[in-house]
């Protein structure tokens, strides 16, 4: 090697001309070592050696990417992974199968380090125990608590239905908020009294199910980031922030959500967590977060000295009571804030049953007719409204809102009666009539597939649009463009050969990672197009393709488990057979109720409208 | 940007002598911080350029190492040694994270799709990362010098300078160094 690299340096040194009198002299006498040589000038001037960008690109991808450390189909003790579900500061969340008890459940993989600190992994178990212990129906239940390749998991109750987190920047109605806060303090005043402190509510640890009902999330938890008696003198979080230590897993969250005191570094009780609710019922409220700032750093020191702004001020209709309840448990001297929980809880049942009283007053108004309007029957759907309506101080909005709704809706129960009417006529008094909902929307979305025609290998002719299902031949390059009408959820996934179990394996096309940020979330009139920048190729294979599409106005567990693989960098392929069979159930459910197809030739475009809630949809495309 | 870091951490050159004393556990606790580093580091770079894919990977490694080392209470003699260890983890932590790529690949069910998109045809970088680590340890065997340099060129991020300050040698040496096994490596994964 040393003979080589001396002769290699030599050639290397030289310029065109003399380097070849170099290297032939060189074949001459030792062919070998010329042939080894003359590799290697051509590697050292490759442009493009790998070597000069190779670990940056994949230190960079790799950051970018943060890969989940499980896969589909993987097994850690008796679960098997069905897909990621989140990923958070304090771990990554799967959904799995329990393979022992036939039974869906949460995984939640902590970040390996926390085994390095038996003690505090020993605080954690033990108290996240207790609080499942509870048996609180507003408290998650731990399943097992266990270890897998050196890192610790939890196996908790699978709950379908969403984090605040997701709501955290929409405002919430009042009596939506005071259900979501009555159930969070009833949790938190459960484990207060069995002498545990949450430490770390937020959005994030705050679950609600479609049906309303409220879990929270990770006690003790927090206990595994805390910092150690030892360190604890070191400072506030804000002087620890500030000298740049890299404390391994001290802020592993937000601090968003700390209290004044966790902000310092002190001791904290239970009377954290009053605080922290605090702040999730302001942003629940206003839509933005109290102590809003640029950096971490400027949020602990707005925490530990702003006022926030007045709710009102953002939530002009807000009761005034509700205003003087967040307030108080906002108080930064927590000697002056809600001294226990249960004093939080009972001021915010108080209110709920103010506020439903005022609402029963105002309903037994209406319908004696001493209400602002005159209008033929009142209309429950609107109960939200009028609780906040009646709840503010003039009311002004909510009266407003009243006069445009209720002559809309006398209209459209009027239609309705007449529509049902009609069909009543018409059809065997059997068959019940339709139900009109004035409430739901119609879920619509329109579609259209540009194409680029390709011959030998180029672009041929302008690319087209197309409404209808055409033959598509080899080559031809596509392009789908979608429009959904109203705001939602859609999901496209393309088919592909069935597995040994009967059931196709699909590959997610929407939302990936480079559409729409990997979120499935569209807004009213978003034009998706897909792909974004490139096309879709047809290859050899005949066959007709299908491409399914999906729209819901709510989220569809299922489908959000099929985000997790778009999300990853394994092409969006579904191969976990559990989830497969979900994705097909689920298609094969929902397309029994065949939306309505419109083909617009003059707009080149087809419009699908469901038959329900959900719309599935599927797009054939024919390839000869 | 507020995340100043002007004091010292004693903790790092704490562990760094104990690791350089043979203990082995201090490297299982300086993995995470250096990872630790990078990541707030990597989320702080796509924060600034949020939509724009263009990650500054060269600076954001190097960046990452000299906060890290470049605190007060590193002396030079540990910080030569950390250089070194620094390029270690790094190597360490993306040789492991390509091959977890590869092999969840490799067990994934790849779907054959008549419908392909284009432009998601490329070259696969952990495979040829994987290649490079292998190639970089039979130099290792034979010139064992020459994969120090590539180590802390490649993983590490240094100059051609920094480079010969960490392994004594000088600039002119180690850039021979250099330019010889990079030609070779190169050739090495080609093959």
């Amino acid at each position: 090697m040393q003979q080589l690299e001396e002769l290699f340096h030599e050639a290397a040194g030289l310029e065109p001309p003399e380097r070849a009198e170099f290297m032939s002299r060189l074949r001459e006498s030792n062919p070998e070592m010329a042939e080894a040589v003359d590799s290697l000038i051509a590697a050292h001037e490759d442009p493009d050696n790998p070597i000069d960008s190779l670990a940056y690109e994949a230190a960079a991808e790799m950051i970018a990417a943060k890969q989940p450390a499980l896969v589909a189909g993987q097994v850690v003790g008796h679960y098997q992974i069905v897909a990621l579900l989140g990923k958070g500061g304090m771990g990554e969340v799967y959904l799995a199968s329990d393979t022992k008890l036939d039974r869906r459940v949460a995984l939640k993989l902590l970040p390996a380090e926390f085994t390095n600190h038996k003690e505090r992994l020993r605080r954690f178990i033990q108290e996240a125990k207790t609080a499942s212990s509870l048996n609180h129906p507003n408290i998650i239940t731990i399943h097992e608590i266990g270890e897998a390749d050196g890192a610790p998991f939890i196996a908790t109750e699978f709950i379908d239905g969403q984090t605040l987190k997701r709501r955290r920047h929409t405002k919430m109605e009042l009596p939506e908020i005071l259900d979501v806060a009555i159930q969070v303090a009833g949790a938190l005043q459960a484990a207060h009294a069995a002498g545990i402190i949450h430490r770390d509510i937020k959005p994030e640890n705050i679950m609600m199910r479609p049906d309303g009902y409220v879990k929270v999330l990770d006690f003790g938890l927090a206990k595994l980031t805390e910092k150690t008696s030892a360190s604890k003198t070191a400072g506030s979080e804000i002087d620890t922030m500030l000298r740049g230590h890299t404390r391994p897993g001290t802020i592993l969250g937000t601090v968003d959500y700390m209290s004044p005191e966790q902000a310092r570094g002190q001791t904290v009780d239970h009377r954290t967590d009053v605080f922290s609710l605090g702040i999730v019922l302001y942003q629940l409220t206003t839509g933005r977060a109290p102590f809003a700032a640029a950096t971490d750093v400027d949020k602990l020191v707005s925490i530990l000295e702003k006022e926030p702004p007045p709710l009102d001020e953002y939530a002009p209709k807000i009761p005034s009571e509700f205003q003087r309840i967040v307030s108080k448990a906002l108080r930064k001297d927590r000697e002056e804030r809600y001294q226990t929980i249960k004093d939080l809880l009972i001021d915010l049942k108080n209110l709920k049953e103010e506020l439903a009283f005022a609402q029963k007053l105002e309903r037994s108004n209406l319908a004696s007719g001493v209400g602002p309007t005159t209008r033929s029957s009142p209309a429950p759907q609107t109960d939200q409204t009028s609780i906040v309506a009646t709840a503010g101080d003039q009311s002004l909005g909510g009266d407003r809102k009243w006069r445009v709704l209720l002559p809309v809706l006398a209209i459209v129960v009027f239609a309705a009666l007449l529509i049902g009417g009609v069909f009543l006529w018409r059809r065997p008094a059997s068959t019940p009539p339709p139900i009109v909902s004035a409430a739901t929307v119609q879920p619509t979305v329109s579609y259209w597939i540009t194409v680029q025609k390709y011959r030998d290998g180029k672009p041929y002719q302008e690319p087209f649009r197309l409404s209808d299902d055409i033959n598509f031949e080899k080559d031809y390059r596509i392009r789908l463009s979608i429009n959904s009408a109203h705001s939602g959820r859609l999901y496209l996934l393309n088919e592909g050969p069935a597995g040994a179990d009967q059931t196709p394996t699909y590959n997610v096309m929407f939302p990936t990672e480079t559409a729409n940020k990997g979120s499935a979330l569209v807004n009213e009139n978003q034009l998706i197009q897909i792909p974004e920048q490139s096309w879709f190729q047809f290859d050899e294979q005949q066959g007709t393709e299908k491409i399914w599409l999906v729209w819901s106005a709510k989220e569809v567990p299922e489908m959000e488990a099929v985000n997790g693989f778009a999300n990853s960098k394994d092409r969006g392929v579904i191969s976990s057979p559990g989830l497969r069979t979900a994705v097909n159930q689920f298609l094969k459910d929902h397309f029994s109720a065949a939306p309505s197809i419109q083909r617009d030739k003059e707009k080149k475009e087809t419009v699908v409208r469901a038959n329900g809630e959900i719309l599935v949809h599927v797009i054939n495309l024919e390839h000869h | 940007m507020n995340e100043q870091f002007t004091r010292g951490d004693h903790n790092i050159t704490q562990l760094l002598i104990k690791w350089g004393s043979g203990d082995k556990a201090a490297l299982d606790e300086l993995i995470p911080l250096v990872y630790d580093e990078l990541r707030k580091l990597a989320a702080s770079y796509l924060r600034r350029k949020s939509g724009s894919n263009t990650l500054q990977a060269t600076a954001l490694v190097h960046e990452a190492y000299v906060r890290l080392a470049d605190q007060s209470s590193i002396s030079m003699e540990h910080r030569a040694q950390f250089f070194g260890l620094a390029a270690k983890i790094m190597r360490d932590i993306l040789v492991d994270n390509a091959r977890k790529r590869v092999s969840a690949k490799r067990g994934g069910h790849q779907l054959h799709l008549s419908l392909a998109e284009v432009d998601r045809i490329g070259r696969k970088p952990e495979v040829e990362l994987l290649a490079l680590d292998d190639a970089l340890k039979e130099l290792a065997e034979t010139n064992p010098k020459h994969s120090c340099v590539v180590e802390l060129r490649f993983f590490g991020g240094l100059t051609i300078d920094e480079t010969a300050q960490v392994m004594e040698l000088s600039h002119a040496t180690t850039e021979r160094y250099w330019s010889f096994a990079r030609a070779w490596l190169r050739r090495e994964i080609a093959a």
